[in-house]
């Protein structure tokens, strides 16, 4: 047994001896209170422990500790027969954005509990390496959605032009709705001619928030040929979709577009309001004035505000102080 | 008769007072700069589970990153929500730095919001710059602090409280005189250098739901550092710029607006409404709310109800998991859910607070206080609107200066005459057989502070409630306290009244209004730049009394144009003609 200079450690490694396995699950709940980093040792000799419930405190408090001290251990764990522990493990790894951790997540990726796979993604998106995309474009078609999103999100941070239309295809054809939105807002980082298509087509997806991220990407991105998307967008039985689409054809200078931007002048959800008058203001075009002017009489303090900002940049030369 | 034998002394380089969020960060950063210093983190609780911080936090408010907002443009920002009255130096050095401490702080594992790329999620909140990081797994941001703190070996001490700062005959801090909260024993900690880190003031007035430590701020903020930085002869500024701000009526936390903003919910007034016509956090909002609970267009509410139920689920995971627990409960008893009702919001007590106002004990661009070896940092030092992460920077900038001093500095000596009379005053609540219990003495003195001190202010009143708080402090010789939880409390409460008295006495000193509801003087209702475009510094003159002086405000570095210095003024509500 080691010896421990600091008492606390010296009493924890005590009672982790005692064949009580309630007196052991309560000296490893008073590791978190260690201001000594050997208390990782003891962690780690707790997770492995015999019984059950001192392995669950064990990993209940991994995170306490610095995944860098223990990196291989938590590899190891990831293989645990005990779920909580691989779950706290691959949680733990997840925190460690070191890039020296990666060759082991890697190779980890063997594992076939989902969790555990998508933990491992998750953790290798924040390192932004490139060997993980070949495990990432694989577990696109893994059947839990859970890790073919992070499979999404690995190559989404990775901002690879190769890896496109894999995220294209996820985007169009995904069985699941958070999938497929994650894979439209990753497209962000292609030049937009090379992700328009499958962005404006998925302003008709089922699913209102994968309406709302494809408009919010065309809106980043300028698509200036999403115009009559867009504006069809407006007509959205959504007010979070309409409030998207109100906002991306200010972005994308759509002019056409406000008409429909002045119908929703009149609209009662007054967050879309607000959006219209903010987004006539960024047009500023003097066609838009009438709605600008109605919007400056409204009874919310923000569309008025917006409306008077409006104005000031839509109104031509020696018109701007009415 | 004690001797000085008798206390037992502990001696180090660098004293942090307060395991918050700026004290942790100081701690580390002096060790991280010198690793041979010894540090020390004092903390009257745990660190683990005290300061602000630990009662959840859901992301920045305040993020200035390339892109999105420039130094400049905040700068200008904080001296508009300031009404000019700041020191931009301070404001422009945390603005410089926050970007840094961003990516510091992403790589030791905290979560910010990113999007699907990997670039920060950055959200538009403010007037003209774009300052909204949300960090939708903040709860684990102490955990991760402490693994530093392990990793730096960095000398933790919980349960230590520290009550009275010393100093040598040159006048520079040397240490601080402690109480250990379980057994009362009374300690002295030597130091080269000292960095106060114990957060805001904010348990100076009663909340309005009546509990005593239902407060807005984490209740164990309540002033030890105010109160220590004055006694030891550093001044105080900006105190009469209270801080008061939204929160769920009741509810000893903050609505979280800014969370529930960028998703599309709102403050209403009772018609569903929105109101606010102030674009800045600031005691202008904070008028309007008051005027609007005043109205008959009352009460407020924080209004969810029009949302989507993803929308919904996706803030209750944010406030209720990470914010605070508490809140899902707190609704579920009430029979609230944003799903189907508006929930009710109401303004917090008073307090002293730099994260949300400007009010704190004075420090310059390098985490300086006005005594020598002193710095100062997060909620309780004078940087206005800093937030978490302007606690951040100026932890980091106060740690790495402190340590500097402190290697310059021999071990200084100590005056013995005033620990052993420290010694006996910390203590005699303890010696006595009956008198007062120190809960009953601060819910006293919190009341007169809501009866008197609170906006509107009027100098009548003020003038009563100063003499009736003057005369609490003959009151102090009675205190009684029954262990050494009590003995805590009994000094905790005396923090509060030197509070409280500094409160009083630089809102009396400041005779216009500003800052909107912080300072709404009724015998003097206008703003005044001629008199009084200067800071008040409030401090311990040389008979001990209780003084202000003007400050002139510095040159600013970022110039304002001519329609930034009046917009404050045209925050003013602005309805449908």
């Amino acid at each position: 047994m080691t010896e421990y200079s600091d008492p606390l450690l010296a009493s924890i490694a005590e009672r982790l001896q005692d064949s009580d396995p309630g007196i052991r699950r309560v000296a490893v709940m008073d590791l978190v209170d260690s201001v000594d980093e050997d208390g990782v040792n003891l962690l780690l000799q707790a997770l492995s422990d015999e019984d059950d419930l001192v392995r669950l405190e064990a990993a209940r408090v991994i995170d306490e500790f610095d995944p860098a001290d223990m990196m291989e251990a938590l590899v190891d764990a990831l293989n645990a027969a005990d779920r909580n522990v691989r779950n706290a493990a691959a949680k733990a790894l997840a925190d460690l954005k070191d890039p020296d951790a990666a060759p082991a997540l890697i190779a980890a990726l063997k594992s076939d509990d989902a969790f555990v796979l998508a933990s491992i993604l998750r953790s290798l998106k924040q390192l932004c390496i490139k060997d993980a995309r070949p495990y990432a474009i694989e577990l696109l078609g893994h059947e839990d959605p859970g890790v073919r999103r992070e499979a999404v999100g690995v190559l989404g941070y990775l901002q690879e032009i190769e890896n496109l239309p894999q995220l294209k295809a996820v985007a169009k054809a995904d069985a699941d709705a958070e999938v497929r939105r994650s894979a439209v807002g990753a497209l962000v980082y292609a030049a937009p001619e090379k992700v328009a298509d499958t962005l404006i087509s998925a302003i008709s997806d089922d699913h209102w928030q994968v309406r709302c991220e494809a408009i919010r990407s065309l809106g980043r991105l300028k698509v200036y040929d999403a115009r009559s998307a867009l504006i069809d967008a407006i007509n959205d039985k959504r007010w979070q979709v309409q409030e998207k689409a109100a906002e991306a054809i200010g972005m994308v200078g759509a002019v056409e577009g406000i008409p429909a931007l002045g119908a929703c002048i009149d609209n009662p959800i007054s967050n879309l309001r607000k959006t219209a008058v903010a987004a006539l203001g960024e047009l500023a075009h003097e066609d838009g004035l009438p709605y600008i002017r109605r919007a400056l009489e409204d009874n919310d303090p923000d569309v008025r505000k917006l409306a008077r900002w409006a104005l000031e940049r839509s109104a031509p030369q020696g018109t701007k102080t009415n | 008769m004690t001797q000085l034998s008798d206390i037992k002394i502990k001696d180090i380089d660098v004293l942090v007072i307060g395991g918050g969020t700026a004290g942790p960060m100081a701690a580390i950063s002096a060790k991280e700069k010198d690793p041979n210093a010894s540090v020390m983190l004092l903390e009257k609780a745990n660190v683990k589970r005290s300061g602000a911080i630990s009662m959840g936090m859901d992301g920045l408010n305040n993020a200035v990153i390339p892109g999105h907002a420039t130094p400049e443009q905040y700068t200008k920002e904080i001296t508009i929500a300031n009404d000019g009255i700041v020191l931009q130096k301070g404001v422009l050095e945390y603005a410089e730095r926050s970007f840094g401490m961003i990516q510091k702080l992403d790589n030791w594992g905290v979560y910010f919001q990113k999007d699907e790329t990997g670039e920060y999620d950055v959200k538009k909140v403010h007037h003209l710059g774009t300052y909204v990081l949300p960090m939708p797994e903040g709860h684990n941001i102490k955990k991760i602090l402490y693994r530093r703190l392990r990793r730096n070996r960095v000398v933790v001490e919980n349960r230590y409280q520290a009550i009275r700062l010393l100093k040598d005959d040159d006048g520079a801090v040397s240490g601080c005189i402690a109480l250990a909260t379980r057994d009362a024993e009374v300690i002295v900690i030597r130091a080269k250098a000292v960095v106060l880190c114990t957060g805001a003031a904010g348990r100076i007035g009663l909340p309005a739901s009546g509990y005593l430590y239902g407060t807005y701020e984490n209740p164990t903020n309540c002033g030890d550092g105010h109160s220590m930085a004055y006694h030891v002869g550093a001044e105080l500024s900006g105190l009469e710029c209270y801080q008061i701000n939204p929160l769920l009526k009741d509810y000893n936390g903050p609505a979280c607006a800014y969370v529930t903003g960028p998703l599309g919910g709102y403050t209403a007034n009772a018609n569903g409404d929105r109101f606010i016509e102030c674009d800045y956090w600031s005691g202008q909002m904070m008028m309007e709310f008051y005027n609007e609970l005043q109205s008959g267009n009352g009460p407020v509410f924080l209004k969810l109800d029009h949302l989507a139920e993803e929308t919904i689920e996706e803030i209750e995971q944010v406030l209720h998991t990470n914010e605070r627990p508490s809140r899902g409960r707190f609704h579920d008893g009430r029979g609230n859910n944003y799903r189907t009702k508006m929930v009710e919001m109401h303004i917090s007590e008073i307090g002293f607070c730099a994260g949300h106002s400007a009010s704190g004990v004075w420090v310059n661009e390098k985490g300086e206080t006005t005594v020598s070896g002193l710095y100062g940092a997060g909620d309780m030092a004078s940087i206005p609107h800093s937030y978490m992460l302007g606690a951040f920077v100026y932890g980091e900038i106060c740690g790495q200066n402190a340590v500097e001093f402190a290697k310059n500095r021999s071990l200084p000596a100590l005056d013995d005459s005033f620990i052993l009379s420290q010694k006996e005053r910390i203590l005699a609540p303890l010696q006595r057989e009956d008198g007062i219990p120190p809960h009953q003495f601060e819910y006293k003195l919190r009341r007169l502070v809501n009866d008197y001190l609170q906006p509107p202010k009027i100098t009548k009143k003020m003038d009563i409630g100063l003499q009736r708080l003057k005369d609490m402090e003959r009151d102090i010789e009675f205190l009684y306290a029954r262990d050494p939880h009590e003995l805590l409390r009994a000094n905790e409460a005396q923090h509060v009244l030197d509070c409280a008295l500094m409160a009083a006495q630089a809102s009396m000193y400041r005779q216009e209004s500003r800052w909107g509801l912080y300072h709404h003087f009724v015998d003097h209702p206008e703003t005044n730049n001629e008199d009084w475009f200067c800071h008040v510094q409030l401090y311990k003159d040389d008979n001990d009394q209780m003084a202000c002086k003007k400050r002139p405000v510095d040159p600013y570095v970022i110039e304002l144009d001519e329609e930034e210095k009046t917009a404050y003024q045209k925050m003013r509500i602005q309805k449908v003609s």
